[in-house]
């Protein structure tokens, strides 16, 4: 089944910013297998299975990534089931992932500033984005 | 307890009453603090007013920010600042420089700073020197920049750009420090992910 952004939108009861629908609205949200970015967050093809703490993930969705300092939630949404996500807490500066999904059915992340990104039955991890600092760096190496 | 800023709520209780629709009494005291009082919290025998503010300032969008001072100021002078709607410290607002900008950890804060000052400015002031640039994989017609730092030989700063526009059609820019380790633009973006630049050259969408 083919879902457009406003498909999508309905099914988590949230919608995007109106400029982003105006261009998004009726178009068909592309699901790929391979890695996409959605704003600061990449979702990439993984081998790796989630632990015991993943929980099935809602048709209406479930915020993986939630909204800080004024920003937008990341939600995850199943239209069709058949998916389970393990939101994790990293503590560790460089392990980057923050959720890992198995799905066998096309799920989708939808951020309000990003629209929705489509991700094919499979597993994946969401990944976030980190920045060198070379004073720790160096702390790091002394 | 949202006050005043549950005017619209407040109201529309107030012309159910007027119309005669009875049931409403609990809301009497929540509609008299409503009229006099900002936010307020209420606790076991005490309760916590806030004055409405002196002002408020918007960008067209409606979103909170002000360009050259505080986006909201209360009587007793305690303020917040903000740039588009993101709540930002007083220095992004009234002093921007390439010193604090350097020192920020939070990229959206660093942003709002540099987007004060001018991309432009900025890359002269902090003396970024361009080394190599390619296409960003799935962000049709934007590039991936790497700069190097004058005073910094560990570290490369990589411009990246959004891959959605904003409401009047520009696009956010973000500067990112990588390792000098990075020998291009796509390993930095790459290595930004922890993943394998081929991975990263895979990318088809980005949103």
């Amino acid at each position: 089944m083919t879902m457009t952004l406003t498909d999508i939108e309905t099914l988590a009861g949230r919608e995007c910013y109106g400029h982003v629908r105006e261009l998004l609205a009726d178009v068909e949200v592309p699901v790929l297998g391979g890695p996409q970015p959605q704003g600061d967050l990449l979702a990439v093809p993984t081998d790796r299975h989630h632990d015991d703490s993943a929980v099935d993930v809602p048709r209406a969705g479930v915020d993986i990534i939630e909204a800080v300092n004024g920003g937008h939630a990341h939600t995850l949404i199943a239209p069709d089931g058949g998916a389970t996500v393990q939101v994790r807490r990293p503590t560790e500066a460089d392990d980057l992932v923050l959720a890992v999904i198995e799905c066998t059915r096309p799920v989708y992340l939808l951020h309000a500033e990003h629209g929705a990104t489509g991700l094919a039955a499979g597993r994946w991890e969401i990944r976030g984005q980190r920045e060198f600092d070379a004073a720790e760096a160096r702390r790091v190496a002394d | 307890v949202w006050g005043q800023w549950d005017a619209g709520w407040l109201g529309w209780t107030a012309a159910h009453r007027a119309i005669g629709v009875t049931g409403l009494d609990v809301v009497d005291g929540i509609q008299q603090i409503g009229r006099i009082s900002g936010m307020w919290w209420a606790r076991r025998g005490v309760a916590v007013l806030t004055s409405h503010p002196d002002h408020i300032h918007q960008d067209p969008a409606g979103r909170l920010h002000n360009e050259t001072g505080a986006a909201m100021r209360w009587p007793d002078g305690w303020s917040i600042w903000a740039w588009h709607g993101r709540r930002v410290p007083e220095w992004v607002i009234t002093d921007p420089t390439p010193e604090r900008i350097a020192a920020e950890a939070n990229v959206e804060i660093r942003r709002c700073a540099i987007e004060h000052m001018g991309w432009d400015r900025w890359i002269d002031a902090v003396g970024l020197r361009p080394i190599a640039s390619c296409d960003d994989p799935g962000n049709p017609g934007q590039t991936l920049d790497l700069h190097t730092l004058p005073d910094d030989p560990d570290t490369l700063v990589l411009l990246v750009t959004n891959g959605s526009p904003e409401r009047d059609g520009t696009r956010r820019r973000y500067g990112l420090p990588v390792p000098a380790t990075c020998r291009t633009p796509l390993e930095a973006a790459a290595w930004t992910y922890d993943i394998d630049p081929t991975l990263y050259a895979q990318i088809a969408r980005r949103t």
